[in-house]
């Protein structure tokens, strides 16, 4: 004999949640102010958050390669390609030599990792609030942390170029007997030069990254930008190769003497005057100084629609 | 601060009480939580509710890559032109769309802005790619042949069965208290219709002009995929039981009037909270009314509806398995 059914019975509760003490639809009138600017709360807003940066910097290296077949193996072949076709053009095609006898390959590699750097940071971090805008939409982090946090891909490849030029330093190390890298204390001046490869494109970034959350042109004009930019710089061709005349002018370039020290870092083959360096200092400074007093007053106004609307989201355009 | 991982690994293992600090946290699939984020997505909301808070949420999932759940806890929720809810202040500081903070009491706030009701709805699909497809449009269907609808056996006035719209696939509801202490109840997940508050979320409505006999409410709510709908609620006798009742919607796509209607003010309406309670909570409820019993946990008055009544067909007793 069966057990009797049993009946499961599903309910629904509906409570009714009662309106705020002594609020009537209509009738309170509620202000709401704007905090006044500060750079000091924004700066401080964002090292509270700090734990972010990585994890939102993960977030678009993983985005940037979602629905790839290849997946995380662009990060390593989109650099190597990048170099490879370079110096095929620049060192085998058009000839261009390297001085101090190192091989054209490590002089466009040290040089590239630099700009790399300067010009993905930039380029990453001017479009991080399109990248991070549904988290902005849905979620109210520090708003600091976009242009920083948006330069991860920017490391990661850096990171990838520093691994090709150990790489290529090892090779010829073997091929030739010659370890063309300086293991010596002016090496400083190598990292001196990548970090304010860094800083500088990050000050830029603070800047640009609030003017494209109100017009997206910034981003289609910055890619013109830099690429004349990549060529006024002595990337891939000697500063010594230029003209006198234009040697001096190049070196009104903040990014020049940026390079100039990486490649005199790493490889003893740079052009490093004083005043040029200190120049890119300056620059570099007045760059974050200006970005942060703009991103304190615009950064909440500008990307208020970002914010508050969903634009078109960008995931199938990677920027590559 | 790390998250400090509790309970089994099948469980979402998020030490709630670390991440309602304001901030925001990511929450990452195979560390923080397993399996599906909608799950930490129902236990995030639920752990807010039990903390006396409310929780916005960011999901991406990129497939078997990586999946995250960005979560941010915030003090209370408030209608856009309300005041904080903690302390009554008029003024408040907002630096976000969405967000407010209260300068008297420091409470951060969520802003329910006029479209938040759309919003959210595709909150969990806050994802690349699922978010940016477009919500499936309404299928009329009839109900399945194999799973009729139920009712109640004692129900008074049958509710009628009308071809219900198939919303997309939506969040499961969330984990409450309530539920966790009741380990063998099952609900059933079928579809709610479009004639069932179920259906709907961002419920507000108010009492209509109607005897306490047949209470009717009118209001607006989001209805799944699609967008903001006028509602009609009517409350009846579910079964006799004091204290219960169960309801029929009607309710009208508010779109054609969305340009002569004062959404914002519709916000300023109270909210309805809406949960499943299993059978064994009704001896929790006390009947006060025909149709409104009192929460005692809440001190609130509820109505518990009847929504489904499944009879479960008992499997073979012991001795019948055993038997050759």
């Amino acid at each position: 004999m069966g057990r009797p059914p049993k009946r499961r019975v599903r309910l629904l509760q509906v409570t009714l949640v009662p309106t705020p003490a002594g609020f009537a639809p209509g009738a309170a009138t509620v202000t709401y102010e704007r905090p006044p600017p500060s750079i000091r709360r924004e700066v401080a807003g964002a090292w509270q958050s700090r734990n972010l940066v990585p994890r939102m910097a993960a977030r678009v290296v993983v985005k940037t390669y979602v629905r790839t077949i290849l997946g995380r193996a662009w990060l390593v072949l989109r650099p190597v390609m990048d170099s490879l076709g370079l110096a095929l053009l620049f060192g085998a095609v058009i000839g261009i030599k390297a001085p101090g006898g190192v091989p054209y390959i490590l002089f466009l590699l040290v040089g590239l990792y630099g700009w790399r750097l300067f010009e993905r940071s930039l380029f990453w971090s001017t479009r991080s609030f399109d990248r991070y805008a549904r988290l902005v939409r849905k979620l109210d982090p520090p708003l600091l942390l976009m242009p920083i946090a948006g330069i991860g891909p920017a490391i990661v490849e850096s990171a990838v170029y520093a691994g090709i030029i150990v790489g290529t330093v090892a090779y010829f190390w073997v091929a030739d007997g010659t370890l063309y890298v300086v293991l010596a204390p002016e090496m400083l001046l190598g990292l001196a030069g990548v970090l304010l490869c860094l800083l500088f494109a990050v000050g830029l970034g603070l800047t640009l990254s609030v003017l494209n959350a109100r017009a997206r042109d910034v981003r289609i004009g910055l890619r013109y930008v830099l690429s004349i930019w990549f060529y006024v710089t002595p990337v891939i061709y000697p500063l010594s190769k230029l003209p006198e005349f234009f040697q001096v002018l190049a070196q009104v370039n903040p990014v020049t003497p940026m390079i100039e020290l990486v490649k005199e870092g790493f490889l003893g083959i740079g052009r490093v005057e004083v005043l040029g360096v200190a120049w890119s200092v300056a620059a570099t400074t007045a760059t974050i100084a200006f970005g942060l007093w703009f991103f304190s007053r615009k950064a909440v106004d500008f990307t208020t629609p970002l914010r508050g609307e969903m634009l078109g989201d960008d995931d199938e355009d990677l920027g590559l | 601060m790390r998250l400090r991982r509790t309970g089994t690994a099948a469980a979402v293992g998020v030490d709630w009480t670390a991440v309602a600090d304001g901030r925001v946290w990511r929450l990452r699939r195979g560390r923080h939580f397993e399996g599906g984020d909608r799950a930490v997505v129902a236990a995030a909301r639920a752990a807010a509710r039990d903390m006396d808070m409310v929780v916005s949420v960011a999901r991406e999932d990129y497939g078997p890559t990586a999946g995250y759940v960005w979560v941010q806890f915030a003090d209370a929720e408030v209608a856009h032109g309300a005041p904080c809810p903690r302390c009554g202040s008029t003024t408040l500081v907002r630096n976000h769309p969405g967000f407010a903070t209260c300068p008297r009491c420091a409470a951060r706030l969520v802003l329910l802005v006029e479209d938040d009701a759309v919003e959210q709805a595709d909150d969990d699909d806050l994802l690349d790619g699922a978010a940016d497809e477009p919500a499936p449009a309404p299928v009329l269907e009839a109900p399945p042949v194999d799973e009729p609808t139920p009712s109640p056996p004692d129900a008074a006035p049958p509710v009628a069965a009308p071809p219900v719209a198939a919303p997309p696939p939506a969040a499961p509801a969330p984990v409450t208290r309530v539920e966790r202490q009741l380990p063998q109840v099952r609900y059933d997940t079928r579809t709610p219709g479009i004639d069932r508050l179920e259906f709907y979320e961002q419920v507000r409505l108010k009492a209509g002009a109607h005897p306490p006999s047949q209470p009717a409410f009118y209001g607006f709510g989001q209805g799944r995929g699609v967008k903001p709908t006028f509602l009609y609620v009517e409350f009846f006798p579910a079964d006799g039981s004091p204290g219960r009742g169960d309801h029929r919607v009607t309710s009208v796509a508010a779109r054609p009037f969305a340009a002569a209607v004062d959404f914002r003010a519709l916000n300023d309406w109270p909210r309805f909270e809406m949960r499943l309670l299993g059978e064994s909570d009704l001896g929790e409820l006390i009947p006060v009314h025909p149709y409104y019993s009192l929460d005692p946990d809440t001190g609130r008055c509820v109505i518990p509806v009847l929504t489904d009544v499944q009879t479960i067909a008992p499997g073979p007793s012991r001795a019948a398995r055993t038997s050759p």
